[in-house]
């Protein structure tokens, strides 16, 4: 029998929770696998049983609350000599190491001892192999616990972070860019439940740009299980702000009120929190005095994953959770539409709120047009 | 009607069909356009290559969809030769389908030296001889999963090890359009492979090469920025992504087909002169004979007029000696007498005794 078992990432500094936390975790796991898995847990390890167990390496891998997991092979004290010899036999290596982890008290040896004889046993069973302690290409390890052993000899790193959906929900503005799903992530990893947000005003924005905020929703998704993605036409607005507007103010305005938006639908779902991929400098619109205006009278805090980080660090980030080769596809979203020759870096509260008493919103924003996008991978029937 | 010629090609299956006819209607915008259309035919494209990427657990970015297996097997080999500029060597098997031994002679002419790898009595390809044959200037080795004649069946792991651990540089290609849907593959143990789509129930006229995101190719066709430019065939890579899917369960029927095969091949071996070419390395899909007595074009002719459908060696070689079978076993008259009758998932218990019977009528009337 083989059984996957689980080290849990930050868990243990949360004492009082822990119980909660290990509990949602499970029901995460759960959710991104089939029923037939069962799954078994204490407050030191979770244990995953059930056939093809390596289907499940990826999506653990994309499971936060996760430390590392590893796939062994579930022995009794009687059996473990045979079971080392049938572990060993396919596996490719030159020097090997036995390591053993002997939770269990009440085992007869100690962990060197046993260490010694199964390292002999390795030896009599494959040919031209040597033990190296300190090199080896292959490390076997055994753990003993409960009265059972677990033999395995690799194992995965999981992503960290706390379960999601085990601290508060906030809302991610998502667009097409490299930045904010990088942001989302970073959120997501801190247990936090999401509901991205997209500004669509079509035509100016194109059904492409849509679909690729909508894959990276689904991206997103996978790491949580919980990511849900609304959609506001934002045409009539945007062309309000377009004709009140000096052209260097069109971004800062557009922005505020996008924010505002944002506020009002998370205030309205009982979300405690905007969260953004802007990173200092790196546009206009994202110098500290631009953030300060266009983030002023807002109900909520807005968090800032990316604040000081530079683009290579949020590149190899996207990279690494896949989301780059969606983000860098050529469809502009809507502050890449409407980018004036000259924006303003430094806006002035004065001049904002100036434009912004010009603006004929108020119904506007309260009628506003927010849809709910399905995430759900329906597969076309004609595959 | 009885179709025993599976591995020549496969009838479209219904359900197969029916997703191509409403692609071709439905889906007919260019996925290279920005509007509505354009933008719902490359959604369903992406869907469809992504299913195929997740079956074959692979990334969508390795898959190269192409007209067919001998499109796909060109750009493998003449895409890996061209590539590499001072590397003039590679290695190809003697049980490979007449479209690599013609490329393999197009690339002689070339300047490139071709190496033959020999394979013991069943088939299984000898790996000290591929070892010993790997130089440093070794480009590429193209060795097919599944021979197309015997079903002879190769461990693509050993063949990969043996050839890494001989040359890391050196690429290895399979074709595996014989294979999807008979054998189950890894597609880890090869950097380049070839599928085809109308070998599993899908329709003639889309392949797919597989080429893992380290292997580079020379283009063989150019009009874009792809590796493979073009428009893409949207409604045949749909049903080639549903046949994949759909061919995948055909891995269980692997018994039921044993069952008719072993039947086919007790039946021959009644016949005094007949021999069965198969080793203990093929898959039971294929029974390959020779009948010694009987030209082989004769006999399919004959069997095909009482509506029965085998064929000689490979459907793409009629007239000529089977290489494979006079590599195994050196006779002349047996590799030019070869008939292979090859059974699918959709052979009746019934189809085959009536096989039997016509076979057995036009053996008789023809010996006479």
């Amino acid at each position: 029998m083989e059984v996957i078992i689980i080290k849990y990432a930050e868990l243990n500094t949360k004492k009082n929770n822990k119980n909660y936390f290990i509990n949602t975790l499970k029901n995460n796991i759960k959710r991104k696998i089939s029923d037939d898995y069962e799954i078994k847990y204490t407050h030191g390890r979770m244990f995953i049983y059930g056939d093809n167990l390596e289907e499940l390496i990826t999506p653990l891998e994309n499971t936060f609350g996760i430390y590392e997991f590893t796939i062994a092979k579930v022995s009794s004290y009687d059996d473990l000599d045979n079971e080392v010899i049938k572990y060993i036999k396919d596996k490719d290596f030159d020097t090997f190491r036995v390591t053993v982890d002997r939770y269990d008290k009440n085992f007869k040896e100690t962990s060197m001892q046993l260490a010694r004889s199964m390292g002999g046993v390795v030896l009599k069973n494959k040919d031209n192999i040597k033990v190296d302690l300190h090199n080896a290409d292959f490390e076997l390890t055994i753990e003993l616990r409960d009265n059972k052993a677990y033999i395995y000899h690799e194992s995965y790193k999981g992503k960290r972070g706390f379960p999601s959906g085990t601290t508060n929900s906030a809302t991610l503005m998502l667009s097409g860019g490299l930045d904010s799903p990088v942001a989302g992530y970073l959120a997501l990893r801190k247990g936090l439940d999401i509901k991205c947000i997209y500004f669509d005003a079509p035509p100016y924005t194109s059904e492409n740009a849509l679909n690729k905020v909508i894959d990276l929703a689904k991206l997103l998704n996978t790491y949580s299980g919980n990511v849900e993605l609304y959609v506001v036409k934002f045409t009539k607005i945007q062309e309000e702000i377009k004709r009140k507007t000096k052209e260097d103010y069109i971004i800062t305005l557009m922005r505020k009120l996008m924010y505002k938006v944002t506020n009002d639908f998370t205030l309205e779902y009982g979300g405690t929190a905007i969260i953004t991929g802007e990173s200092i400098g790196q546009v206009a619109s994202q110098t500290l005095t631009s953030m300060r205006v266009i983030s002023s009278n807002l109900d909520l805090p807005v968090i800032r994953p990316l604040a000081t980080y530079d683009k290579e660090e949020i590149i190899k980030i996207s990279k690494e959770i896949d989301a780059y080769d969606i983000s860098i596809l050529p469809y502009d979203d809507l502050c890449g539409t409407f980018i004036p020759k000259h924006p303003v870096i430094n806006p002035t509260m004065e001049q904002t709120d100036y434009y912004v008493s010009q603006l004929e919103v108020d119904d506007l924003i309260k009628n506003i047009d927010i849809r709910k996008i399905d995430l759900k991978e329906k597969k076309n029937k004609l595959l | 009607m009885i179709y025993l010629d599976y591995s020549a090609t496969t009838p479209v299956d219904e359900e197969i069909l029916e997703s191509f006819i409403i692609a071709t209607k439905e889906y007919y915008g260019n996925p290279n356009s920005k509007h509505y259309l354009g933008i719902k035919s490359n959604k369903l494209l992406k869907e469809a290559t992504k299913q195929v990427a997740d079956i074959l657990k692979v990334k969508t970015d390795e898959l190269i969809f192409t007209s067919g297996a001998t499109e796909a097997n060109n750009l493998a080999i003449l895409g890996a030769a061209n590539f590499s500029k001072n590397n003039k060597r590679i290695i190809t098997s003697k049980l490979e389908h007449p479209s690599i031994y013609e490329m393999c002679d197009h690339l002689e002419k070339e300047g490139f030296i071709i190496d033959y790898v020999d394979n013991d009595k069943d088939g299984y390809i000898d790996l000290n001889h591929l070892k010993s044959l790997i130089k440093k200037d070794t480009c590429l080795v193209s060795i097919s999963a599944l021979n197309s004649e015997l079903g002879i069946r190769q461990s693509l792991l050993a063949i990969k090890q043996t050839i890494k651990k001989a040359n890391p540089k050196t690429i290895f290609h399979s074709d595996l359009s014989q294979a999807a849907g008979k054998m189950s593959f890894n597609l880890k143990d090869v950097d380049l492979a070839t599928f085809s789509s109308h070998k599993i129930y899908a329709p003639i006229g889309v392949g797919l090469l597989y080429k893992q995101n380290r292997t580079f190719l020379k283009p063989i066709t150019y009009g874009g920025d792809e590796i493979r430019p073009g428009t893409p065939a949207v409604a045949l890579i749909t049903a080639f992504s549903k046949a994949l899917r759909l061919a995948n369960k055909n891995l269980k029927h692997e018994k039921q087909i044993t069952k008719l095969s072993d039947k086919v091949k007790l039946e021959m071996k009644k016949y005094k002169n007949i021999k069965i070419n198969n080793t203990k390395a093929s898959i039971p899909h294929m029974v390959n004979i020779s009948l010694m007595d009987l030209r082989s074009e004769v006999f399919v002719n004959a069997l095909s007029k009482e509506g029965v459908y085998v064929s000689t060696t490979t459907a793409c070689s009629t007239g000529k000696p089977s290489a494979t079978v006079y590599n195994l076993y050196e006779d002349k008259q047996r590799a030019l007498t070869t008939i292979r009758i090859s059974i699918s998932h959709l052979t009746t218990e019934e189809e085959i005794e009536i096989f039997l019977d016509k076979f057995n009528k036009v053996y008789n009337d023809l010996m006479k």
